[in-house]
């Protein structure tokens, strides 16, 4: 469970960075829902899920993620993937979903693209 | 029904199957995970937000939303679960509580594109507030002839419509969970079930407490446990005092002997009611009524004792406030009608005084020397009836031996020379060979005056100027009867009824508390009253007297 665990970071007011863990699937995908929902509810425009130790995404997972980016974008924000595992990234292919959602390659990038969308 | 790879093989080309080949084993995968998450954990409302997740990332939809219908029982739950813009969508909320909807899933059981099931619903509202909500698929879930809920789908992220593929993979889906899901939510219903009786157990006024067949402490209600509390010490909380036994809970002590008789209640049948049980420690008393019933188990070897304490200390205790408060207001009409009596002495007074002038206007002296005699005797009477009636509890009666003819002899001897009764003629109509009986000679004077000055009165409201009063005495199957009658207005039926209760008067100057204290001297001489009367004719009140019985000397 430990490997689940979903943890985040505030790096500004309208930034927050939030890391899925190993596993991103039933067992915690609405505690991520619940993690999002939050901090967007507190402000949060820009949520980047920061997926380094990301091994597994089950269609729960992406279904958490996709549920949120509408709220995000909805109010001019978004929620942007990096550090995007060739697996993950893999299954995101098969469900027609790298047009769709914002990838950047790592946590710089998608700090500084909230940046450019400020 | 083909296969989804079937489907697949026939529909797609090569270059795509590999890719979208994944998509059913991914479905197929986390299908298998969910399934046994919810066969494994009963907890319904985490399951079907992973549900819709698993959805809605299956799908690449951002939202989905799951509609189950209200519980039979118990509080809400979250029965709504949406992701994305569903999330926080409201109008969605009421299709839980519509009729046409529920309808239509009940008898389409299968998954519908949006279009479609505006068309199969013929324009209905939840097809229209469905299809404003972005809703592109929907299915019911649903399992042998059980409708829980249903599912929907909203836009693809890339816009595109559902394909075939993917609309038979969302009715499979939805098809092999749906058992699952219907056997999780029956399992929250019921536990929600569980929970609404307890609460309902727990609101009760009454003090319920359930024993096992060891009869030992299996449940007891927060009313059950005030009642402890107050009474027997050591009772902190509910969880202290579980596996405790039935003789650890009712301690002989304070339930006096309670036990023993919850042992040899006859719970055979029926529960079975303990009135009025008393039990108290050193501070309070408390006054119970308790039913003892038996639930027996399928095996009729086990059973739960139930037994249920319903407090009637306050009950008991307006009872006596409402005896006290029913004394208080006979000694008010006593009050009354010892007023009501004096009268009738001050009116034979009066008689006798009238008598005396009358004597001694013709230089009777002898005669107006007896008159006084008697008026002396009634002035005698008068006192006793003041001091014997001022309070109830001391309207003794004194019986001897006596000539009931002699009596109304006398009473008519002093009545005939009032005025009032001047206006009427008065007959008597003695049985000369009356036998002597017991009774309270003063008592009987003061009930046969109350008659006559009733049909006196009755005579002057008739308004007639025959006026006719007739007195007898016979006797009749060994009874003494002695009968007054009255060619007056008469009594109406309504009123006849309620004749020797409190406040009856139809008397414009009355209080109707004459007739209170006439029950009383009967009730006191064993005797029974008859009443005849026809409104507009007149009235015959007939009393009959036991002459062989030997009725106690003193009757309270």
């Amino acid at each position: 469970m430990e490997n689940n665990l979903i943890t985040h970071t505030k790096i500004s007011d309208t930034v927050l960075v939030v890391n899925p863990g190993k596993n991103l699937d039933n067992t915690n995908a609405h505690e991520l829902v619940a993690v999002i929902t939050k901090a967007q509810e507190t402000g949060y425009k820009y949520i980047i899920i920061d997926m380094t130790p990301l091994e597994f995404i089950s269609s729960a997972g992406v279904g958490a993620i996709l549920g949120a980016i509408e709220t995000s974008r909805e109010a001019g924000g978004d929620i942007i993937l990096c550090n995007v595992a060739e697996v993950i990234r893999h299954i995101l292919e098969v469900l027609d979903l790298i047009d769709y959602l914002t990838i950047k390659d790592n946590l710089q990038e998608a700090g500084a693209s909230c940046e450019v969308y400020k | 029904m083909p296969s989804i790879t079937d489907k697949l093989m026939e529909s797609l080309a090569i270059d795509k199957l590999i890719q979208l080949s994944e998509k059913p084993v991914m479905a197929l995968d986390a299908l298998a995970k969910l399934t046994r998450q919810f066969a494994n954990k009963p907890d319904f409302k985490n399951l079907m937000e992973v549900f819709i997740l698993t959805l809605s990332g299956q799908f690449s939809v951002t939202s989905a939303f799951v509609i189950l219908r209200n519980p039979e029982y118990g509080y809400e739950e979250k029965l709504y679960i949406g992701t994305g813009k569903f999330r926080k969508d409201e109008r969605l909320l009421i299709l839980r509580n519509s009729k046409d909807f529920c309808r239509f899933f009940h008898e389409n059981r299968k998954a519908f594109r949006i279009e479609e099931l505006q068309e199969k619903s013929d324009g209905s509202e939840f097809g229209k507030l469905l299809f404003e909500s972005g809703v592109k698929i929907i299915a019911p879930l649903s399992h042998e002839n059980e409708l829980i809920g249903v599912v929907a789908l909203g836009e693809k992220v890339n816009k595109v419509a559902f394909d075939e593929v993917e609309f038979d993979l969302f009715t499979t889906l939805i098809l092999t969970i749906s058992p699952m899901i219907a056997n999780s939510y029956l399992f929250m219903e019921l536990a929600q079930l569980n929970t609404w009786y307890l609460e309902i157990l727990d609101n009760v006024k009454m003090g319920v407490f359930v024993f096992d067949s060891q009869y030992v402490l299996k449940k007891v209600n927060i009313s059950g446990m005030k009642i402890l509390e107050e009474l027997v010490s050591g009772m902190a909380d509910m969880n202290s005092i579980g596996n405790r036994s039935i003789q650890e809970i009712f301690p002989d002590d304070v339930f006096q002997s309670w036990v023993q008789r919850f042992m040899t209640a006859d719970t055979q049948n029926h529960n079975e009611l303990l009135e009025s049980m008393v039990a108290k420690n050193d501070n309070r008393e408390f006054i119970f009524n308790v039913r003892v019933s038996k639930i027996l188990y399928k095996n009729h070897y086990n059973f739960d004792l139930v037994i249920t304490l319903d407090d009637i200390t306050n009950q008991k205790q307006n009872e006596q406030r409402l005896f006290e408060l029913e004394k208080f207001a006979e000694k008010g009409q006593l009050a009354s009608s010892i007023a009501h009596e004096l009268n009738n002495f001050l009116a034979l007074i009066l008689g006798g005084v009238e008598l005396t002038q009358l004597a001694l206007g013709r230089e009777k002296y002898e005669k107006a020397g007896t008159t006084l005699e008697k008026l002396k005797e009634n002035v005698d009477k008068m006192k006793r009836f003041t001091a014997g009636l001022m309070d109830y509890s001391r309207l003794n009666t004194v019986k001897k031996t006596a000539d009931l003819n002699e009596l109304v002899k006398d009473v008519l001897s002093f009545l005939v020379v009032q005025k009032k009764f001047k206006l009427v003629s008065i007959q008597s109509e003695l049985e000369p060979n009356l036998p002597r009986f017991e009774i309270d000679k003063d008592q009987i004077a003061q009930l046969l005056l109350n008659f006559l000055n009733n049909a006196m009165d009755a005579i002057e409201e008739a308004g007639i100027k025959n006026g006719q009063i007739q007195v007898k005495t016979k006797l009749q199957n060994d009874r003494v009867i002695l009968a007054v009658a009255d060619n007056g207005i008469g009594i109406k039926p309504e009123v006849k009824e309620r004749l020797f209760k409190a406040h009856l008067t139809t008397k414009e100057k009355g209080h109707g508390y004459g007739l209170v204290t006439c029950a009383r001297i009967i009730e006191n001489h064993g005797a029974e009253i008859a009443i005849e009367s026809e409104p507009g004719k007149g009235s015959i009140f007939t009393l009959s007297f036991p002459v062989n019985e030997n009725l106690p000397d003193q009757v309270k």
